[in-house]
């Protein structure tokens, strides 16, 4: 058999460029295998299921929301299918700005309250409610109006006094 | 030839696949980006209640119907209660098997298209798009749809009339913008078969019935469900519809999203197909890939229509439709330089 030597070469280059294109893929697909939550957040499950109601809600954001619902069946006030939800919007700018970034403690619990929240997830990591990335301000949480329920190094969950 | 050669290159293009997916065990937790844990949540309400959450979804505070299409979400419970395994093992196996189904479906695809060589060829190429590979890595409803769309085309190139209205159920049931865009593709390849059996003075029915039947059945399915639902039929109600999610698609985003093999193998096939079609000598899964290229492309500019929603997301389903047409572009390519280098050879040995 002929070796015909210009197919080869044009397979080799389309191999040699296409191995290129197989790293960049790679590369480009890294940052999505970041897990954003916390090792702590998985262990606070457990208290979650003993100690809060089935499908009790909580202010938390996008990411510890959707960890917290497939983990425990609780919910939260963020996250999920936005695709069919009533004011989506309005919801996740007040856990933005009037719970995460709120101005006082209270401003923070009316809000959680607004949404039916029974309690709060402060993680030890910067929190993405829908707009923006923020860290957790822990001087929200006043015990006026909120009560250190349960902490580890990883997170801290408050309950949202009456 | 070593008629095996083509089945260990076939075997080397699944490896590379799983190499490539196989980041889906590199951290402490499967991945979280993209919404993956709210199909956990569903898969995790069945099997600890017995019962499918569809009058109340956990999104957003709970109180609404579930409107996401279920059969993931089924898939996924299933898998648990038949393995016994964690859910968050299951999630990282359901990409592992995303990984095996994508290289065969592509091989399938390629072959109809073009032979033997060229579905070898669509497999390797199917571990290229960055895109494909960002979320088919990630236990996700969109892995689902796309590990089942090129196997779902390829019954439409086939014109299996029973295994394509199949598809069109399972494919809309399993992801909603996979669905849309199968459908679509059914609708186009119906549309330009119609054209085709015309010209060619063949029966227009027949031929362009198994495009039209899936668009049909994937059409009513998705409609059924989202009635069923929500009790409407107004999709352009939608959050995705209402806020425009998505980005607008330039000609550096998808070159930076598709790499530069498969972008300039990709239109090199879409010429040589339009000038095929243009000659009349497309057969029907020439037909087919250049409908499904179309559709792609109206689908990632469909901001010019007056949608303007998801075009970036389309972005991957334009590689399905790309790949098997970059693999036909390669076959053709080698094959003319094979001509080429057999004219050298004469003129060296007349020559010489």
């Amino acid at each position: 058999m002929k070796l015909k030597v210009l197919p080869l070469a044009l397979l080799l280059l389309a191999a040699w460029l296409a191995c290129s294109d197989f790293e960049s893929a790679r590369d480009s697909t890294l940052p999505w295998m970041n897990p954003v939550v916390l090792p702590g957040e998985l262990e606070a499950m457990a208290w979650v299921r003993q100690n809060t109601a089935p499908r009790a809600v909580f202010v938390n954001d996008i990411f510890g929301g959707e960890f917290l619902m497939g983990n425990s069946l609780r919910e939260s006030a963020v996250g999920g299918d936005w695709a069919i939800i009533p004011g989506v919007v309005q919801r996740m700018h007040d856990v933005q700005y009037s719970f995460y970034e709120a101005e006082t403690p209270e401003q923070a619990w009316e809000t959680a309250k607004k949404y039916g929240a029974k309690f709060v997830w402060a993680p030890q990591r910067q929190v993405f409610p829908g707009y923006e990335w923020v860290s957790v301000n822990q001087e929200l949480f006043d015990p006026q109006y909120f009560r250190l329920a349960y902490s580890n190094p990883d997170v801290k969950i408050y309950e949202v006094l009456e | 030839m070593n008629e095996r050669l083509p089945l260990a290159f076939l075997l080397a293009a699944v490896a590379l696949s799983l190499y490539g997916h196989s980041m889906v065990f590199n951290e402490w937790v499967m991945p979280t980006y993209g919404n993956t844990m709210i199909h956990v949540a569903s898969a995790r309400h069945a099997i600890e209640t017995g019962e499918y959450p569809m009058w109340n979804d956990y999104s957003y505070g709970g109180g609404q119907p579930n409107l996401y299409v279920p059969l993931y979400r089924f898939l996924y419970a299933e898998l648990v209660a038949l393995t016994g395994l964690s859910f968050d093992l299951v999630g990282r196996l359901i990409v592992v098997l995303y990984a095996l189904l994508l290289p065969l479906g592509f091989y399938l695809l390629g072959r109809e298209l073009a032979g033997e060589w060229a579905g070898v060829a669509s497999a390797f190429l199917a571990s290229l798009s960055p895109e494909l590979l960002i979320y088919t890595v990630r236990p996700l409803p969109q892995g689902l749809g796309l590990a089942l769309l090129p196997i779902g085309f390829y019954f439409l190139a086939k014109k299996d009339l029973r295994a394509s209205v199949l598809s069109a159920f399972l494919i809309v049931l399993a992801h909603q913008e996979a669905g849309v865009f199968f459908v679509g593709c059914a609708f186009a390849f119906g549309a330009l078969e119609v054209a085709r059996a015309f010209l060619a003075g063949k029966r227009v029915f027949a031929e362009s019935m198994p495009g039209f039947a899936a668009w049909g059945a994937g059409t009513l399915t998705y409609l059924g469900w989202h009635f069923f639902a929500v009790r409407n039929l107004d999709l352009f109600a939608l959050a995705q519809f209402q806020h425009h999610e998505g980005a607008f698609v330039s000609l550096q985003l998808l070159y930076d999203k598709t790499g530069l093999v498969l972008l300039a193998l990709g239109a090199l096939g879409f010429a040589l197909l339009a000038y095929k079609a243009l000659e009349n000598k497309l057969k029907a899964p020439g037909v087919f890939a250049l409908s499904a290229l179309l559709v792609g492309l109206f689908c990632i500019k469909n901001d010019l229509f007056g949608l303007q929603v998801f075009m970036d997301r389309f972005i991957v389903f334009l590689h399905v439709s790309m790949i098997p047409v970059a693999a036909l572009a390669l076959k053709e390519a080698c094959s003319f330089s094979g001509k080429i280098d057999e004219r050298i050879r004469t003129r060296l040995s007349r020559g010489g």
